[in-house]
């Protein structure tokens, strides 16, 4: 897992989208990385979301006769233990990653904004006892605190990712509260809270604005380290249940089960599994890049 | 100064109590007990005999005076018995901890031995084939898991070398070499991870180094400039190292329990792991509670360092 | 069928072969694809590796150390508290039991089910079958170790620990059947059941039965910080996740035995490591589930010694929440059965070398292993039929249900899923995996309200006809997790125990079969024993039915040899 420390960003004017996509444009044209990440994690979702016309089996339609075939023109990834086509499972796998990686990351970060935000806007006594309640939950492994919660929750897909999430939030808040008192540090904020600005609106369009750029580039690395995590989970025998066609759970059940008489069964849901977050973590850094003002100067 | 540090250790008892609390209650919902991984599929007890047994591991009083026995016996550091086995929790420790202690080490020892050179020669080839090479080996080491890497490590280096690290784990006090020979692989396992966010940090920070206007005199200079400029391009590097070293810590710990599993290795995180799986409540909250303590504590000095050398920074 | 076959040797199997064979030669990914495999693992002939291993004719030689890396790690070491193949895998060897299944070397086979005097030499009960009277060795003593310190072995000692397991723990089952027992002299005892028992003995065979030390248990309290007894081996070091170490007992009563001087069993919880272990020497005896997994051994390590391991009969089935509807109809169960195609997963993932499945072990009833047609109409694969009647039980439509499961090994997560296609296809009934964690699972196992479907352990490791019978199938005993209910079976079970004549015995036992298949009470899933991998040194070691060398049947390692 990254974290990648986010320096808090000194206040600027704040930017408008089209301002930040254009930055972002920009770098990823002066640095072939970030395109390539870029194009990456396009290839990624866009699989995801043609699954149905890209896959040339149904992933769950076994085929027991033909188990653990080498890969072929027929079945260019192989099969797997009961027969089913590895690259209609690993094709189907990137919607699973995508849900993965989404709802974990969704969550965490939408609470985290929510509970940063007020948190640092509030400040006082709210502020204090929330904090606390993120560090109490940032203290235990994180982990350690998701196999607990997936334990007691029945293991799936959806409840692996929710304890995922609840592992990010006190991260994600913590920065996003400290992104809000350095915003409200600003003359702009003061000024419109002299003019009598409603707090709502000074959130929104002077501190949030802020805000988003350390938590879009935190979110994005965090898109991989869910896939990762969920792989680890079901390692350990409480993530996705079967016959799911997650990368996690086939790189960590028949992959690791048949290594040696089926290579291929691990393979490529590893690849999977490291070329999507590779791109995750490559694109977060080139959003770093291109929004961090700091690192902008430095070309 | 003093009031800060005061000010963050008040506040931590409270965190730890909560993480306690939490830990706690997570236990408790988990469906099972101790008692059915214990009766190894023999299933002939009758409800009778079980409700004795459970009786006997104290799992049949209600749950606050569980939570508040366990409390007491921390605050006075004697944790009492695991359910599971019955050896002392203070004994498990004892055994655990130096084994997760020097699996941690030595992967951070490899992880920024192969980290900062890396990134230092990356920052200096900026956008040079090297710098791409060593950015995604490096991204690669974030994207590999684990579990993965270490069954491929064990299995072929059986294959192919035909040695794997000697089952049955020694301390490094008992006997040094094999004790080395058994960590050498999971530390560059987990070694390889670290190495990986280290050096994308060390990359940036001597990066920024590198752009200032004193240090790109001393680089055009030559030869004897360029001597400074790498001294002191580490000597800044390795204070964010710290950091996320700090902040890897929590990444590492995680690593170990699958590390430690695949290796075999008696440490911390399969202690910790077994005993959530066998819900072993003692084990499970102690362990815990010892970790994050820990986790706070360094947390604090790392602020504290961080605090020290840069006075502008003061966090609330 | 002995283990005499040209053994390959390590020059002929070069690197570079395996390699090429796995497919890992030549840079690049290309090479690796086109390379691994020729095509699916080919079910291999059924005669490929011995159901048996010989002992050997040569004189045993004295020395050497065993060493195995073992899956499991004892979770407390005392046998009132739990039934663990962690702590029997060693426990078979620190103490004795007063009656015990033959040993390798005694054996005639894998299906040799004959019992042996271990502590007892002798034993017979009256013509009630419920009084048993044990005659004991002379001479057996403790092992040396304060604070028994040598001291002989009593009947005393035997009716102390009988006492101990009927009063508490998980082992009350067997011992409360007990009335009274007396101790006429020193080596003489003798037992009162409450009901006839004719399959008694076997239950005191049982690898748990064991019997445990009197002064440890009063001096301790319990019996979980020492295991001392009057076996073959002595408990040297128990570190907990790391080794136990038993070292022999030069005292043993058996003498000139144990052979082997030293034998340590090494924590190791990953199976990728535990093979990389067995392949690099570290371990001297490997369990692998299938083919494939045999072969794999034998490829980097040609010379080793495999036993498949017999095949009497299947631990795991299919368990239905039978007491409630829609299950409790039995024209459900049967068309659920009809549904499912066993030989598919016999020949797919058992590679042709696994059964379809079935409870009771059929040495007891019948010579040889039943054929998938010999098990009744309901267990061949008829999707039609299956239809049909589903139709007729008002099921036609079909319905949803969970099934949950844990995975003792890889091959039944393929299983589970392969059914799961079968009945929705077949039946549209809509299985919903729920893949556990071992507590959970067993836990709902001992609360035994759970509902749906589970692929369910037979829950128990025991060898005996009574236990498979009576224990797993009467309506009131509290091993009975596939929740069977029906009054045929519980008369059959009972009558079985006061039957002594072996003859009439086999009759009543396949009778039992027969009611289990015809009412489709539990529906045996296809399985594979597997294989027991040694290296080539050992002697000895083969494994009898439902006794695995390395788990409950640990016994027969005192016979067991190196010969190096």
């Amino acid at each position: 897992m990254a974290t990648v420390p986010v320096r808090v960003a000194t206040f600027e004017e704040p930017s408008a989208s089209v301002h930040r996509l254009q930055a972002l444009w920009v770098t990823m044209k002066r640095k072939p990385l970030g395109a390539v990440s870029a194009a990456l994690l396009a290839v990624i979702v866009l699989t995801a979301i043609f699954a149905e016309v890209l896959a040339p089996y149904d992933p769950l339609e076994t085929h027991p006769e033909i188990r653990l075939s080498a890969p072929s023109w027929a079945h260019p990834f192989g099969t797997d233990d009961i027969g089913r086509d590895v690259l209609s499972r690993i094709i189907y796998g990137s919607r699973i990653s995508l849900w993965v990686g989404l709802l974990a990351v969704g969550i965490g970060t939408a609470a985290g904004m929510v509970i940063g935000l007020l948190c640092g806007y509030c400040e006082g006594r709210l502020d204090l006892i929330a904090q606390r309640f993120m560090d109490a939950i940032q203290a235990i492994p994180g982990l350690v605190l998701a196999l607990a919660i997936v334990s007691v929750l029945k293991p799936s897909t959806t409840n692996a990712m929710l304890a995922i999430a609840i592992v990010i939030i006190p991260g994600n808040s913590r920065i996003v509260r400290g992104a809000v008192l350095t915003a409200k540090q600003n003359r702009y904020v003061e000024a419109a809270q002299a003019l009598g600005c409603r707090h709502p609106r000074i959130i929104t369009s002077h501190i949030l604005p802020n805000v988003t750029a350390p938590i879009l580039v935190i979110a994005s690395i965090w898109l991989g380290n869910a896939i990762l995590i969920e792989a680890t989970l079901s390692f350990l025998g409480v993530g996705t249940q079967p016959p799911t066609p997650s990368w996690g759970l086939m790189l960590s059940s028949t992959g690791r089960a048949f290594m040696e008489q089926a290579p291929w069964l691990a393979i490529f849901p590893g690849l999977a599994i490291s070329l999507a977050v590779l791109g995750f973590n490559l694109f977060g850094d080139t959003l770093r890049d291109a929004w961090d003002p700091k690192l902008r100067r430095q070309g | 100064m003093q009031k800060y540090v005061m000010r963050r250790l008040l506040l931590a008892v409270p965190v730890l109590l909560l993480s306690s609390l939490i830990v706690f209650s997570l236990m408790r919902v988990m469906p099972g007990d101790a008692l059915i991984a214990l009766m190894g599929e023999s299933g002939n007890v009758g409800q009778k005999e079980l409700a004795k047994l459970r009786k006997d591991l104290g799992l049949d009083r209600p749950y606050y005076e569980q939570y508040l026995l366990w409390l007491w016996q921390m605050v006075s550091l004697n944790p009492g018995d695991s359910i599971f086995t019955n050896e002392p929790i203070p004994v498990s420790l004892k055994k655990a901890i130096p084994v997760t202690v020097e699996l941690a080490t030595l992967a951070m020892i490899i992880g920024i031995a192969i980290a900062v050179p890396v990134g230092v020669l990356s920052a200096t080839r900026q956008d040079k084939p090297s710098d791409y090479v060593g950015r995604v080996v490096a991204v690669s080491g974030l994207s590999i898991p684990d579990f993965w890497l270490g069954t491929l490590v064990i299995t072929f280096a059986a294959i192919w070398v035909h040695w794997i690290p000697p089952i049955g784990y020694v301390s490094l006090w008992d006997s040094p070499w094999r004790n080395l020979q058994q960590f050498l692989l999971p530390a560059a396992v987990l070694g390889f991870r670290l190495s990986a966010a280290t050096m994308r940090m060390t990359r940036s920070t001597v990066l920024e180094t590198l752009r200032e206007d004193y240090v790109r005199t001393a680089w055009a200079k030559g030869l004897a400039g360029r001597i400074v400029v790498y001294k002191h391009a580490l000597k800044n590097a390795l204070i964010p190292v710290v950091t996320i070293i700090g902040g890897q810590l929590g990444v590492l710990l995680a690593g170990t329990v699958v590390v430690e599993q695949i290796f075999a290795l008696p440490g911390m995180g399969r202690l910790t792991v077994e005993a959530i799986l066998y819900r072993d409540y003692p084990v499970v909250q102690t362990n815990v509670m010892l970790v994050a303590a820990t986790l706070v504590t360094l947390n604090l000095l790392v602020d504290l360092t961080y605090a020290w050398l840069d006075p502008r920074i003061r966090y609330q | 069928m002995g283990a005499t076959r040209t053994r390959k040797s390590r020059r002929d199997v070069t690197r570079r072969d395996f390699l090429k064979r796995a497919g890992w030669t030549g840079a690049g990914m290309t090479a690796l694809i086109a390379g691994a495999g020729r095509g699916h693992a080919s079910a291999q002939p059924a005669g490929a590796y011995p159901e048996w291993i010989a002992a050997s004719t040569k004189p045993a030689k004295r020395g050497g150390t065993l060493t195995r890396a073992s899956a499991w790690d004892p979770p407390m070491i005392d046998p009132r508290l739990t039934q663990s193949v962690g702590l029997y895998q060693f426990a078979g060897l620190t103490s004795n039991r007063l009656v015990r299944y033959a040993f390798s070397d005694e054996a005639t086979g894998p299906s040799d089910m004959s019992l042996k005097g271990d502590l007892a030499e002798s034993w017979q009960s009256d013509a009630t079958n419920r009084v048993w009277t044990f005659k004991l060795r002379q001479g057996v003593k403790w092992q040396n170790v304060a604070p028994l310190n040598g001291r002989e072995l009593t009947a005393a000692d035997v009716k102390y620990c009988f006492e101990a397991y009927a009063k508490e723990g998980v082992q009350t089952f067997t011992f409360q059947e007990v009335e009274g027992m007396e101790t006429p002299d020193k080596h003489t005892l003798r037992v009162h059941l409450k009901t006839p028992n004719t399959l008694f003995p076997q239950n005191l065979a049982e690898p748990i039965a064991l019997i445990f030390s009197k002064e440890v248990l009063e001096e301790d309290g319990d019996l979980k910080k020492r295991l001392i007894g009057t076996g073959p081996y002595i408990m040297k070091e128990h570190t907990r996740k790391v080794r136990v170490v038993l070292q022999r007992n030069p005292d043993y009563f058996d003498k000139g035995r144990p052979y082997i001087d030293e034998y340590i069993i090494l924590s190791t919880p990953d199976d990728a490591t535990r093979v990389a272990a067995f392949r690099t020497g570290q371990s001297d005896v490997i369990w692998r589930a299938s083919v494939s997994d045999a072969e794999a051994i034998r490829k980097s390590n040609p010379a080793v010694l495999v036993q498949s391991f017999h095949n009497t009969l299947a631990p795991f089935g299919l368990a239905l929440a039978q007491d409630r509807p829609p299950y409790n109809d039995v024209r459900v169960r049967r068309a659920i059965s009809m549904a499912i195609d066993r030989q598919k997963q016999v020949d797919t993932v058992f590679e042709g070398h696994g059964i379809p499945g079935w409870g009771v072990p059929y040495i007891y009833y019948q010579d040889k292993a039943p054929t998938l047609k010999e098990l009744g109409p309901w267990v061949q694969y008829r999707p039609d039929e299956a239809k049909k009647l589903m139709a007729e039980a008002g099921q036609g439509k079909g319905f949803e249900a969970t099934l949950f499961y844990y995975e003792y090994f890889p091959q039944m997560s393929s299983q589970v899923q392969l059914v799961q296609q079968d009945l929705k296809k077949n039946l549209n009934i809509d299985i919903k995996i729920q893949k556990l964690d071992y507590t959970t699972y067993y836990g709902r196992y001992v609360d035994s309200k759970w509902d749906g479907m589970s692929w369910g352990f037979q829950s128990g490791h025991a060898i005996g006809l009574d236990e498979r019978t009576y224990q797993y199938m009467h309506s009131k005993s509290p091993k009975n997790f596939f929740r069977v209910n029906d009054p045929t079976i519980d008369d059959l079970t009972t009558k079985l125990r006061r039957t002594p004549d072996r003859g009439e015995q086999r009759a009543i036992t396949k009778k039992i079969v027969d009611r289990e298949f015809d009412q489709v009470l539990r529906m045996w899933m296809p399985y594979d024993n597997g294989f027991l991998v040694f290296q080539p040194q050992m002697r000895n070691v083969a494994a009898a039915a439902l006794r695995r060398t390395d788990g409950y049947g640990s016994p027969t390692l005192a016979r067991a040899w190196m010969d190096k």
